[in-house]
């Protein structure tokens, strides 16, 4: 039952950082954003403990498999890069900085595409082992 | 959870909205606009150090 702790953690937390922004909001609207920082980042430091015993089975899953640890790496980069640039990119709307936003999310992509460039070179050599050239 | 730092951040947001307007009003200008710096500068700080936290888990779950 620990997650559904977490879970009425979570819920509670973020109630309460609503009120709290909405009562900053009006007398320093950067504390109010500093708020909705620090909460949304803590939401997210307990979401992702929970992805400890997810991993593990991934793992798990790997070893059964008999895949390359080399190949799945990539893909879990890929998800922690999402989920790095999609917190920024929300931080950034929240301050009303859509070209840092957008920015951040043209670079998040980017670097996600450049962590699976190793995969997509891998699939590239496969097709061309298959066709014979 | 340390629901404690969000008390903190809208405990150092009041204080700071407070002795701006104190300052303000009896003809300190720069001080005040001191003050909210400041204030920022430590609110920051506690973010910047929560954010290193999250990233070190990140770093460390996803084997970065």
């Amino acid at each position: 039952m620990a997650n559904m702790e977490n879970l009425f953690a979570v819920c509670a937390l973020a109630m309460v950082c609503a009120v709290l922004y909405a009562a900053v909001r009006r007398v320093r609207p950067d504390y109010a954003l500093a708020i909705s920082a620090i909460c949304s980042v803590m939401i997210l430091i307990s979401a992702v403990k929970l992805l400890t015993p997810i991993l593990a089975f991934f793992r798990n899953l790997q070893d059964l498999s008999g895949l390359n640890a080399a190949l799945t790496a990539p893909v879990l980069k890929t998800v922690a890069i999402g989920l790095l640039t999609q917190l920024a990119v929300s931080f950034c709307q929240d301050a009303g900085e859509q070209s840092l936003a957008k920015s951040v999310e043209v670079s998040g992509m980017l670097l996600a595409f450049y962590t699976a460039l190793p995969l997509a070179s891998q699939v590239l050599r496969l097709l061309q082992e298959l066709m014979g050239g | 959870m340390e629901i404690d730092l969000i008390f903190k951040i809208a405990a150092v947001g009041i204080i700071v909205s407070i002795l701006n307007q104190v300052l303000e009003r009896s003809g300190r200008e720069e001080q005040a606009t001191m003050t909210t710096l400041a204030g920022l500068v430590v609110v920051l700080m506690i973010i910047v150090q929560k954010i290193a936290d999250l990233f070190a888990l990140v770093k460390t779950l996803f084997q970065f």
